[in-house]
Parts: structure tokens; sequence; C-alpha cells
């Protein structure tokens, strides 16, 4: 790995075990954003070289790892913004029927269905880390249309604005917020049903 | 009268947009009698905070 040499990283180099984990999240999560695994490396590679050079002055590896975890954001945003590729083809793309069908969840006065009205949620701060919530998360993100999913996380967790995200993608602005607006009712009614339920 | 589902259109591009005054009226008018639009305004904020977190923690989960 790139980082190894470097002398101010004699913190971080302590725990070879922590940044191998850490690794892994950030490839996740780069790949998640970028597609292409070799950008991804690229970017992970980058932002860990960036970030470890501070590595010190961070007391603790929850503080280290949200310091790496923002450069490898700012990275991913980087190669996002850079990238002229021309986007997907409007061929390819779902079709999506702006005005016309409504999603499932309304009836056909665009009210909620009463099975799919969203209830109310108990607290869930705590729960938000746990490797059950994360695993009905997984589950829930994978079961949108992949497009829906790419969109939803560039916005919420890259943090592109709109307009990068119409860049990038090729897509109007109307057809991201539909695209986000599709995105959060089925990843909601899909975090109801499968985690904040209880069955009750 | 706005519907749920524009109601939640609405709610959703807040995130990303400034609605215009006219918008921010019917939405208030029909978010304040309709539960169901009441809880997803609830819960936008929580997606977001999920996938930051699914984005930020261990899992040795492979993509």
């Amino acid at each position: 790995m790139a980082q190894s040499a470097s002398p101010e990283i004699a913190f971080a180099a302590a725990d070879p075990a922590f940044l191998a984990r850490v690794r892994i999240d950030m490839l996740r999560f780069a790949r998640l954003q970028l597609g292409h695994d070799d950008e991804a490396e690229d970017a992970v590679q980058e932002a860990l070289a960036g970030a470890l050079k501070n590595a010190a002055n961070f007391r603790g590896e929850a503080a280290l790892k949200t310091w790496i975890i923002a450069i490898l954001k700012n990275k991913v945003a980087d190669v996002l913004r850079q990238r002229q590729r021309r986007p997907t083809p409007v061929s390819q793309m779902q079709t999506l029927d702006q005005e016309g069908a409504l999603p499932a969840l309304f009836d056909r006065k665009g009210m909620w269905r009463d099975a799919d009205r969203p209830a109310r949620w108990e607290d869930p701060e705590a729960d938000l880390h746990s490797s059950q919530f994360l695993a009905v998360f997984d589950a829930c993100l994978n079961r949108l249309p992949p497009q829906q999913g790419r969109v939803f996380m560039m916005r919420e967790v890259v943090e592109l604005g709109t307009q990068e995200i119409c860049a990038e993608l090729g897509l109007s602005i109307s057809n991201v917020h539909v695209i986000l607006h599709r995105a959060r009712l089925a990843l909601r009614a899909c975090l109801q049903l499968h985690w904040f339920h209880e069955g009750a | 009268m706005m519907n749920c589902h524009d109601a939640t259109f609405l709610l959703s591009q807040r995130r990303e947009r400034t609605l215009t005054f006219s918008e921010r009226m019917k939405l208030r008018l029909h978010v304040g009698m309709c539960r169901g639009c009441t809880n997803f305004e609830r819960q936008l904020p929580r997606l977001g905070d999920a996938a930051k977190a699914y984005a930020t923690n261990s899992e040795d989960k492979d993509v």
C-alpha cells in the first residue's frame, strides 16, 4: 500500500487491522459512487494517503475514521465533478413516468393507501449503527432500481448538489427530483416494513 | 387541495431546493391535516442519516 513509507503515520500504522477495516468501508463507498473499481481504488488510495498525513492529530480510531471518510467524500466528489463521461444514454434509462402513473403507495387520488401510510417510528437514533439495521438498509437499498440508489447516495452521502448530479448522469433537474422522491418513498417503506414496524 | 403524492414530492424536494412561498403554504395546509405526511416529513432526515451510517460503518460485507 502506498502510504506505508511516510513517518507521520506512526500512529495509524500502529493498527493495521484498523486500517484494513477502514479500507474495506472506503472501497465499498467509493465503488458505490464511482462504479469503476480502478477509480474507486485510486480515490481510496489518495484519500488514505492524504488523511494519514494528519493522522497524528487524531486521538482515537473513531475520530480518525470520520476524518478519513470525510477526505474520501471530497475525493469522490472531485472525481465525479471532473468526469466528463457522457452519461447513460436516455434510451438506457428506465422511463420516468413523470406525471402519469403514481407509485403504488398512493391511490388514484394520490392519497396514501392505508397499508402504506407512514407510521410513527419509535426513536431509531440509537439503532442506526447496529449491524442488524445496516443489513436491513443494505437490503432495502439494493432493492431500489440501481439508478435510484445511486442518485440517493450521491445526494445524501456524497452531498452533491442537484446540478452536479445532473451533470454527472445527464439527467434533467426534474428527473433528479423525481428519482429522489421515488427512492425516498421506497426506502422509507422498506425500512418501515423491515425495521421499524416491530410487527405491531 | 394537494394530495399526499404531491406533498411528499415537495417534502422530498425541500432537501434539494428552497420551496416557493405558495408551495410552502400549500404544503403546510396539507401536512397539518395529514398524519401520514407528517410522519414522512419527520422521517426524511433519518433516511439521510441512515445512508451516512451505512456508507461509513464497519460491516465486513463487500459491495
